[in-house]
């Protein structure tokens, strides 16, 4: 479609090694200049044995922070309220939002989309961006209630 | 001494005496060195024919017994029964048969046969041992039996000292029988026997607690090291060859087993480095180190109920194994006593797998448990060798700050002499130099580490050296036999230097292989017996 | 015979009845909207009092200590650590049906992905509470972490396998809740902008995220998924492989065994197949939804559990024969004193492990048992029963009889609290899988939307009239004269 692709998965590549070293630097510092233990003969730096949790500091890092991102890019959040133009389109319509603005000849469009075969075509004033609410309260805005759609 | 109102030592008074007695120094020393005083000196060798038919007349006129006897004997721990009311001495394991908190009736492995009780893995496995019955005459009992491979097939032996009643306190009371009516009295001593006695199978099952099952080493020669002296001679340098192949084997380059056996190299011990040796030669399973460290190390009694569910605590245990032949277990050539401690492994395998670094290394080699640091998942006991670290699976010693925590009711209900402890005047039996262990901490031998600190400290403000065998363990100290030994192995001087460098030939470590770099040393046990073991020529098997 | 092939002739449809996207939503949302049935509450009914029986026994453990179970001095490790490693184990299928199977592009993942998921999750919970209760001093459990404190500060052990598993369980359980809920996000805002009541419109509003379903929303999240699943991959082998490591890196004979991680492994996946079966089968009858996990799925997961059930097997063997050849007296004494053995005193444990795991599976090879879901059912309760006591059997059999004769320990048999403990469990796991089935659509709507057009009834239908058409005729027909 166009879409310029994610560089989610860069960011995940960030985190990952954030995370090992923050777990390589962590352990070695808290082994060997902190407080040096003798663990069953071990020498105070033993790096094989600490390969397990430098992978999964790696991989946590990277999930979470990726999930993060993900939810933060989206603006996706508990307890986000965002704007729906049909309830349909999580079951099984497509649905095309276009942006009109002032100088936007809205009957025109509105005429094009239907010769090119489109099965309903509404035309919306909402705000965009998102905000904190719930989905069982109507939504206030401009000051009066919006219908539900 | 002083009570008797003599002002010598004991070692002075015991020589005058006897030199008194004998005539001189020299007649002292050699009495020493024999080990017996000839009291026959000077009397002449007359031949007393009579005294002898005598005798002859009195052997024929004992009394023919039937075809099963009883003997009643003595524990070390419980006496007559003087120690019944002691819960230490309750819960110390017997020499023998490692059974503790009650007695039972000691059968043969032919008796069993006769009565038709299996050896096999149920009985080992299972605290359920079968009850039999022995009459004489109007007395009777009822005991559980435990199988003694090498006694006399028609002998039957069972303690004497247990089953007293309620007014003896909450340790003795209901713990076993007692078989003192089968004693009588014949002339002026009392006859610990009874000549004959009918012996029957109850048909049920009664639980006897026992520290150890299992009484053969397998032929794991790696554990222990034990031969005939016979055998030694012909080969006196087997366990030090073997210990030299381990070396061969895994320290080609550099001839040391310690830094080239591992992959890491090993850790710098300045300064002291503690160490003990065990002969295994001199240790007669007398079991007085397992009760000193009892005392001195607060270790709980844990009671029969937990015992029955090998919840022994015990730091240190001795371990016996019967050396028998391999096609007849009940052809007994010898018993091996090993007591196992916390070997203060250099490699420790515990210590790795602490999650919480509850178990660490000293820089004087000992293998240090942090009570209050440890969250109790027990792997470290998993993960050791020896199987000497002690779980605290219940509030034992009344340590724990919860409440009403000792009164099971569903599983694991504890006996009357655990509860001894919330007694305040019981409490003061604790050694206020060593922690008090709660409910779900590891536990195990410190090398008596109060002690070892203590000796230290003593030093460190007369500003001088510590002193070869200033610092003692308990065990060391309680030992009889000087079996035990310890001191720094860093002092070219020591004693424990010196017994380990004395006797190359019998010197090991148990499981020296795995190398975990045990600090505990052990001298082989030499039988001294003719018999030379065949086979492997390592020893003889065991059943 | 045509050489047209528009979809795979060894599979058959994944979806079945004509179905259409509406058609699909309206399936599998309809038992999360309708009224549980009475076959729900008796099962969420059961599995809660189990709970509660395991709460109980928890309880008990705490309050009087470990002394509780019947561990001693020389088994220090039982049913808790058994259980442990069971219940981890299972959850390792989800993760591969999920990312794995993700990975490989295979479409039959997604009838089964989203349940298989939440059994990771459930799994897992209920694997950790093992080692959490199983300490003597669980009030002191946050010792494990390393946190600044005022000991020194005193830091965690770093080179315990134990503390590994902190990591390892901890990490797992938290990715997979991230992949699966990243997964729920367009199905629960489907889910809400279907409600019709408030505290539903309230729920789903909340748990959806506010998701719109935009293509922007689309792009990151498969870019997402695709990445989550490339982490979870090697995460759910690293998983297993660490918990082996609390056996593999010890000295005791019989865990110190390096063939441990890929064993496990596979164990884990062949005991977590079986275990999404049981589920499954179960599943599909009461939420109707056979049309969505076909028998064409069960076909193939039972494919699974026949290779990983022989890789199983194999390493059985292997580890029996080198623990011979080794000729380590110790290792082998393990093997076959303690285990092949049958008058050992746990003989029996090792024969009903080699019976479940190994040979029973065998009866996979035959296609009509694989497609056979009272078979499958059974095989997959058997196949969990061997896998558990796989676990029983490296613990106890290992640790009772190891280096000194002397400490060779009595019989180990569970008390009640142990047994409570693991019933208890059992409990949380299926009080879990019944909320989540009643309150979450068990099958991924929008995936399943994603593979209809290939694997539907529909494709199939409209593909078989090209492909049944000679070539001659489709040359006469496409050819440009």
């Amino acid at each position: 479609m166009g879409q310029k692709d994610t560089d989610l998965h860069i960011a995940g590549f960030i985190y990952g090694i954030t995370g090992t070293a923050t777990a390589i630097g962590f352990i070695t510092w808290a082994l060997t200049v902190d407080w040096q233990l003798n663990f069953g003969g071990k020498p105070f730096f033993s790096l094989p044995a600490w390969i397990p949790i430098i992978f999964e500091l790696t991989v946590l890092f990277a999930a979470v922070g990726m999930v993060l991102t993900f939810c933060w890019l989206c603006q996706l959040a508990p307890f986000v309220k965002k704007d729906h133009f049909s309830p349909k389109i999580t079951d099984d319509t497509f649905l095309m939002a276009i942006e009109c603005t002032d100088k936007t000849n809205e009957a025109e469009a509105v005429a094009f989309l239907q010769s090119a075969g489109a099965a309903e075509v509404k035309v919306e004033h909402r705000e965009t961006g998102w905000w904190f609410g719930t989905y069982d309260k109507d939504t206030v805005k401009f000051g009066k209630p919006v219908p539900e759609v | 001494m002083k009570w008797s109102g003599n002002n010598k030592n004991y070692d002075t008074y015991f020589k005058e005496y006897w030199q008194g007695k004998l005539g001189g120094e020299s007649a002292y020393s050699k009495a020493l060195q024999n080990g017996f005083v000839e009291a026959s000196a000077g009397g002449g060798g007359s031949y007393n024919g009579g005294a002898l038919s005598s005798v002859a007349t009195a052997i024929a006129s004992y009394p023919a017994g039937g075809k099963d006897e009883l003997v009643l004997y003595q524990k070390i721990a419980i006496g007559s029964g003087s120690g019944a009311t002691n819960p230490w001495l309750q819960e110390l394991p017997d020499t023998v048969t490692k059974s503790n908190w009650g007695n039972c009736a000691l059968i043969s492995m032919k008796k069993a046969e006769e009565l038709g009780i299996k050896l096999d893995v149920d009985y080992e496995y299972h605290p359920d041992k079968p009850v039999i019955k022995v009459q004489s005459g109007n007395n009777s009992v009822e005991l559980p039996i435990l199988v003694v491979p090498g006694m006399n097939a028609n002998t039957i032996a069972i303690a004497v000292g247990y089953g007293r009643g309620d007014k003896l306190g909450r340790t003795a009371a209901g713990i076993g029988k007692n078989v003192f009516p089968f004693a009588s009295l014949s002339g002026n001593t009392i006859s610990y026997e009874a000549i004959n006695v009918t012996v029957t199978d109850a048909k049920r099952k009664e639980k006897v607690a026992q520290t150890q099952i299992h009484n053969s080493y397998e032929d794991r020669i790696e554990v222990l090291r034990e031969t005939t002296l016979a055998y030694f001679k012909k080969n006196p340098n087997e366990v030090k060859e073997w210990r030299q192949h381990l070396v061969d084997t895994y320290a080609k380059k550099t001839g040391d087993f310690r830094k080239e056996g591992t992959l890491y190299g090993a850790h710098d011990q300045p300064g002291l480095k503690w160490g003990m040796n065990i002969d295994m030669n001199v240790c007669n399973g007398c079991n007085a180190c397992v009760v000193a460290c009892h005392a001195e190390n607060n270790v709980p009694v844990v009671g029969k109920a937990e015992v029955l569910r090998y919840h022994d605590m015990h730091w240190l245990r001795i371990d016996r194994y019967f050396i028998s032949d391999e096609k007849n277990p009940d052809d007994v050539k010898g018993v091996v006593f090993m007591p196992m401690m916390c070997q203060h492994c250099d490699n420790a395998p515990c210590e790795n797998v602490c999650p919480v670094a509850a178990t660490t290394h000293s820089e004087e080699g000992i293998n240090q448990m942090a009570y209050n640091r440890c969250i109790g998942t027990r792997y470290c006991a998993n993960n050791c060798p020896y199987k000497v670290r002690r779980f605290n699976w219940a509030d034992y010693t009344g340590a724990d700050t919860f409440p009403n925590n000792q009164n099971q009711t569903v599983v694991g209900k504890l006996d009357p002499v655990v509860f001894q402890m919330n007694d305040p005047v019981s409490r003061m039996v604790l050694n206020p130099d060593v922690t008090v262990r709660s409910r779900g901490v590891m536990e195990k031998c410190s090398f008596c580490i109060q002690r070892t600190q203590h000796a230290k400290l003593q030093a460190k403000k007369e500003n001088r050296v510590l002193h070869d065998g200033e610092a003692k363990t308990a065990c060391q100290q309680a030992c009889p036999t000087n079996a035990i030994m310890f001191g720094n192995v860093h002092d070219k001087e020591s004693q424990i230097n010196k017994v380990r460098f004395d006797n190359p030939q019998r010197l090991f470590y148990s499981l020296e292989q795995l190398h975990v770099l045990p600090n505990v040393s052990y001298l082989a046990k030499i039988r001294n017996t003719e018999g030379v073991p065949g086979g492997t020529g390592h020893s003889e098997h065991g059943g | 015979m045509s050489l047209n092939r528009y979809e795979s002739q060894a599979r058959g449809p994944l979806v079945e009845g004509s179905k259409d996207y509406r058609q699909i939503t309206e399936d599998i949302c309809r038992p999360v909207e309708a009224k549980p049935s009475t076959l729900w509450w008796t099962g969420f009914l059961i599995s809660a009092a189990l709970l509660i029986f395991g709460i109980v026994s928890v309880t008990m453990e705490v309050i009087y200590g470990v002394g509780q179970w019947n561990l001693n001095k020389t088994i220090g490790w039982g049913w808790d650590i058994t259980n442990f490693v069971w219940w981890v184990g299972i959850g390792h299928a989800g993760t591969l049906i999920s990312a794995i199977l993700l990975l490989f592009r295979q479409g039959w993942r997604t009838g089964v992905n989203r349940a298989a998921e939440a059994m990771t999750i459930f799994a897992v919970m209920c694997a950790g509470q093992f080692p959490i209760w199983h300490m003597g001093r669980v009030w002191n459990a946050f010792f494990v972490m390393p946190y600044p404190n005022t000991r020194g500060p005193l830091w965690v052990n770093f080179n315990s396998p134990l503390l590994w598993d902190v990591f390892a369980i901890s990490t797992y359980f938290t990715v997979s809740l991230l992949f699966w809920y990243a997964g729920l996000l367009p199905d629960l805002a489907t889910l809400r902008d279907r409600a019709k009541v408030k505290w539903r419109k309230w729920f789903y509003g909340m748990a959806s995220f506010g998701w719109t379903g935009s293509t922007k929303h689309w792009q990151r999240h498969e870019a997402l998924s695709l990445v989550l699943a490339g982490l979870a991959t090697p995460l759910v082998l690293s998983v297993h492989t660490i918990v082996s490591f609390d056996f593999a890196t010890s000295i005791v004979p019989g865990w110190h065994t390096t063939i441990f991680p890929p064993y496990f492994v596979a164990g884990a996946v062949f005991s977590g197949f079986a275990m999404v079966q049981t589920l499954l089968l179960v599943t599909r009858k009461v939420l109707n939804l056979e049309e969505y996990i076909t028998i064409e799925h069960i076909d193939v997961m039972n494919k699974v559990i026949i290779l990983t059930g022989s890789i199983v097997g194999i390493a059985y063997l292997t580890e029996l024969f080198m623990a011979w050849y080794s000729a380590v007296p110790y290792e082998w004494f393990a093997f076959k004193e303690n285990r092949v053995n049958l008058n050992s005193p746990y003989g029996w444990s090792y024969w009903i492990m080699m019976g479940c795991n190994v040979l029973s599976p065998q009866i996979f090879w035959i296609k009509k048992m694989r497609r056979n879901i009272l078979v499958t059912f059974f095989m997959s309760i058997l196949v969990n029963i061997g896998m558990w006591f796989e676990r029983f059997v490296i613990i106890v059999t290992s640790v009772y009889r190891d280096y000194l004769p002397s400490s060779w320990s009595t019989y180990y048999s569970p008390t009640l609290w142990e047994v409570g403990f693991f019933l208890g469990t059992i409990g949380l796991f299926f009080t879990c899988y019944f909320l989540f089935s009643k309150y979450f659509p068990v099958i991924a709507i929008a995936e399943i939307k994603h593979i209809l057009k290939r694997n539907g009834d529909n494709f199939k239908e409209a593909m078989k009239t090209e492909e049944e058409e000679s070539l001659e005729a489709f040359e006469h027909a496409n050819a440009h004269h």
